[in-house]
């Protein structure tokens, strides 16, 4: 078929557009451009750019630990919330039973409640628990909330998979195990693996919750950045934010080869 | 080979829906039986309730007389070939149709031989590195007959597997599937609402519906002589013909159908009963008006290549009236013909004269 | 699958990891905070372990938290209406595009829903500041005389909060455009409707079940965003989810900021509930 290019729109509707796309894009663009600039406060690269405030991430020790800490506490909730949302959204998708539509509604809650609704019951169920400051607590809540992105991508590879391919496993002679190892689970993968990028961006990017129970041990990158910021706008919370979004856009190239990057954004089945 | 018996089988699904109400089936060993029917009638639930899919609410399922009606669908050694075919996207040909030898853990030598025997059985060698998305409709469904083949099922069953091909190829899979079928002299089940695919493949015929086999026998028996009005109708075509009991001799009935006297074989029934009688369009011949047993006229008439069907307004009704296109006039539109029938091709359902 | 027990059996011990981890670290907490807004809090002494509606009574008989609440609500609102405005008639022109424009700017308008939004929001404070960008240029172009005041200000919450908001928007009514038969207005047309008159008595009423949607998503979010209130609006404009965090790390009144946090759930889920319960009456009949 002819690529419509940019189809039927008007020189209105084209005004219209280009004026959307730049408000969408600018702030990115503006983040990008001062982390270049060589000057000690916030101002373009125009009359001198530099990489300084790059290398100046490397002096911010609260923001290198704060990176590590995101890192590890996204690919811990992702493959927390990958393992718990996968045999859920085989449950939801392949039986039918009583309480399946509360189970559904359940596990994707976490849409729902307002993060700081979620920030305040996890303070004060830390600090009931003891947990307050623990790595592995904050893993555990993180993994909670990614839980619906998770589950949504997942779901959405075994609705669109016809189930005789198990069935015929099956009677071919495989157990319920080997017939999901070696049957379903490679058929739904870019599935699960897509709802765990997408989980590790969400946990990565969380900002609301994490800042009622943050601890300065266990401060993410999003939160030390919102302290920052919320003090001092200075040009080295530009050039981590560049890099974020750098980083982003890298994670987004990924999930547009395993799924395809309309059905992440626009939750195709 | 194997039998298998289905006694009282049944499957209800909440909160009261009775896919299948009761079915009775013996399969011999080796024997082809195809169950027939419309959508809804119970047919693949049946099916799934043999291979283990779906549990039964109630019966049995023996094979070789050993019960297995609540048994895994793996531990049954039963060959399922979908509609879908169900082939494994993620692996190649060859991969497809070692899998279930593999779940058997046989031996690799043994695999490989098996493997390339089945493939050469469908004739499908030189395409085991293939993926399925690489083959085409008909491929695909050879993929499917030699991934079951190969385990050398007990029990073969195949759910509607030719109504994704194209009517050309369909025909020669009946063919080619039925001499497989023969050979191996592998006991099978065919799920199908195609009743050509049901008569050209089977040893015998179960017509379902409404959860239940409405009529069993070989493809003939129970085209020709059905016991049931439901077979008559869904079957074919037939004729419907509403007549009253005159009187009964020795070897005849005598009944009256508008104004005429029409003889069919004996059958029971009171005087002066209406009954319904059937008749196949293509039992029915034309003629002149003054050679039939009762004249019509030609209201419609449809060309269909190798046939003609008539539509023709009589003393019966209207009648449906299937022509061979021989060579020579066809009676045209409008036209008053004589109509001819042997007399015991006039039927009631089960010999009875059914009341109307 | 086989026997009846086994098939109840199995979809729950499936999902039991799942149900486990919800119940162990979301049920419990959130009955833990409700619980915790009913403490009675002292000043010198901290939360108590007795149990009062004091509360609730300070938030329900306060001006402030009136305003507090309406403000947020105003704001929301605001938001919502903008996302409107510019989302509906930006997913039109999209639908319009050839699929290569289409993904292109898809990803460029919904990327940056995979963007943290501390950094989106620092992007405008750099943006909207006095010396920023904005103020530079409608003061070069001689809009305007003197700089607008836009951090701190409601103004620049709004704004910053559309852009957060707006691929939600374009999503919902994407979705719906979707499963719009393209042949129907071109029956419009042929049946002698203009472009306008096709779009608003034919396109437009169809859209409006995905517009009502995304309106819900973008004003719930809005409601209880955080960062983008607390870094544009600062101390001087509080919204709901602000003071809770006030509350709690700050006054460390906690059981106060457990009673507002409990408002703000039930506020958001009457919402949500309400507003489906009337689409679903509403449009069932035409879209089942």
């Amino acid at each position: 078929m002819k690529d419509r290019g940019l189809g039927s729109n008007g020189v209105g509707s084209l005004i219209f557009h280009t004026l959307f796309t730049l408000f969408i894009v600018a702030p990115l663009a503006v983040i990008i451009l001062v982390s270049f600039s060589d000057k000690g406060y916030i101002s373009m690269p125009f009359e001198g750019a530099s990489l300084r405030w790059y290398w100046a991430i490397l002096d911010a020790p609260e923001l290198m630990n704060a990176f590590w800490i995101s890192i590890w506490l996204g690919l811990g909730a992702a493959t927390l919330a990958s393992l718990v949302a996968v045999p859920a959204a085989i449950a939801i998708a392949r039986y039918r039973f009583a309480g399946r539509d509360g189970l559904m509604a359940l596990l994707l809650s976490p849409l729902m409640i307002p993060h700081v609704v979620l920030g305040v019951a996890f303070l004060r169920f830390f600090s009931v628990m003891g947990w307050t400051g623990s790595f592995l607590a904050l893993m555990l809540v993180h993994a909670l909330i990614v839980v619906p992105f998770a589950l949504r991508l997942t779901l959405g590879a075994i609705i669109g998979l016809n189930r005789d391919a198990e069935l015929a496993a099956r009677s071919l002679g495989a157990s319920r195990w080997i017939a999901f190892r070696r049957i379903l689970l490679p058929l739904i993968l870019p599935g699960v693996a897509g709802g765990w990028v997408l989980s590790f961006i969400q946990s990565f990017d969380e900002v609301t919750m994490t800042v009622f129970v943050a601890t300065p041990g266990t401060t993410t990158l999003p939160v030390a950045l919102y302290h920052r910021v919320a003090m001092l706008t200075d040009p080295v919370t530009a050039s981590v934010s560049a890099i974020m979004i750098v980083g982003t856009m890298g994670l987004m190239v990924i999930l547009d080869r395993v799924v395809g990057i309309d059905k992440v954004l626009l939750g195709k089945k | 080979m194997s039998t298998l018996t289905i006694r009282n089988l049944a499957k209800t699904y909440p909160p009261n829906v009775r896919a299948v109400k009761s079915i009775d089936l013996d399969i011999k060993s080796g024997e082809f039986v195809s169950l027939l029917g419309s959508s809804g009638c119970g047919k693949t639930t049946t099916l799934q309730m043999v291979a283990g899919f779906v549990a039964p609410s109630a019966g049995q399922v023996l094979l070789d007389g050993k019960d297995i009606t609540y048994l895994d669908p793996d531990k049954r050694d039963m060959g399922v070939v979908f509609q879908s075919y169900a082939l494994f996207p993620h692996m190649t040909v060859a991969q497809n149709v070692r899998f279930g030898l593999e779940m058997r853990r046989l031996p690799e030598a043994q695999i490989r031989e098996r493997v390339a025997d089945a493939l050469s059985m469908v004739r499908l060698d030189g395409l085991d590195r293939r993926y399925p998305a690489e083959l085409s409709g008909g491929q695909r469904q050879r993929v499917a007959i030699a991934r079951v083949l190969a385990i050398r099922p007990r029990v073969l069953l195949l759910d509607e597997p030719m109504s994704n091909l194209d009517a050309k190829l369909r025909g020669e899979m009946h063919v080619e599937l039925r001499g497989l079928q023969k050979r191996l002299g592998i006991t099978t089940i065919l799920v199908t609402h195609d009743q050509v695919e049901a008569m050209t493949m089977s040893d015998r015929i179960a017509v379902m519906a409404n959860g239940t086999i409405a009529e069993l026998g070989t493809p003939q028996e129970v085209y020709d002589i059905p016991s049931t009005e439901f077979a008559f109708n869904f079957l074919g075509q037939s004729n419907t013909v509403t007549a009253k009991v005159l009187s009964h001799d020795e070897a005849s009935t005598q009944l009256r159908v508008g104004s005429s006297t029409i003889r069919t074989p004996r059958r029971n029934g009171g005087l002066s009963d209406d009954v319904r009688l059937f008749i196949r369009p293509e039992r029915l011949t034309l003629s002149s008006p003054e050679a039939g047993m009762i004249t019509g006229r030609v209201a419609t008439r449809l060309f269909l290549g190798n046939t003609w069907t008539y539509e023709i307004d009589c003393d019966f009704g209207r009648l449906r009236v299937i022509k061979v296109n021989t060579r020579g006039g066809q009676p045209q539109e409008g036209e008053l013909v004589g109509i001819s029938w042997n007399e015991a091709d006039m039927q009631s359902a089960s010999g009875e004269l059914a009341d109307a | 699958m086989r026997d009846t027990s086994k098939s109840t059996r199995q979809p729950w011990l499936l999902s039991s990891p799942s149900v486990a981890l919800f119940l162990g670290l979301l049920v419990v907490p959130l009955a833990l905070t409700a619980i915790l807004s009913f403490n009675v809090f002292d000043a010198m002494m901290g939360t108590q372990d007795s149990y009062t509606f004091g509360n609730y009574l300070e938030i329900l008989t306060d001006s402030y938290y009136y305003e507090l609440f309406l403000r947020t609500a105003l704001m929301a609102g605001g938001v919502t209406v903008l996302c409107i405005l510019l989302g509906v008639p930006e997913t039109i022109i999209l639908s319009r595009m050839g699929p290569r424009y289409q993904g292109i700017f898809f990803v460029m308008i919904l990327g940056p829903l995979l963007i943290s939004v501390v950094v989106r929001t620092l992007g405008w404070s750099i943006m909207l500041g006095r010396e920023g960008l904005i103020n530079q240029s409608l003061t070069s172009l001689g809009l305007i005389g003197e700089p607008l005041q836009l951090m701190y200000s409601m103004t620049g919450v709004v704004i910053v909060l559309t852009h957060v908001m707006l691929p939600f928007m374009v999503i919902a009514v994407w979705t719906t455009l979707q499963k719009l038969d393209a042949q129907v207005a071109d029956a419009a047309r042929s049946l002698g409707a203009g472009s306008w008159t096709t779009f608003r008595r034919v396109i437009l009423p169809q859209l409006l079940p995905g517009i009502l949607s995304g309106s819900i998503i973008v004003f719930t979010l809005s409601a209880s965003a955080f960062a983008t209130p607390a870094l544009i609006g600062g101390r001087r404009l509080k919204v709901v989810t602000t003071s809770i965090y006030d509350e709690f790390l700050h006054s460390m009144n906690w059981p106060l900021g457990a009673a507002i946090a409990v408002l703000l759930l039930i506020a958001i889920v009457a919402v949500v509930m309400g507003s489906n319960r009337y689409i679903e009456r509403k449009f069932k009949q035409v879209f089942t």
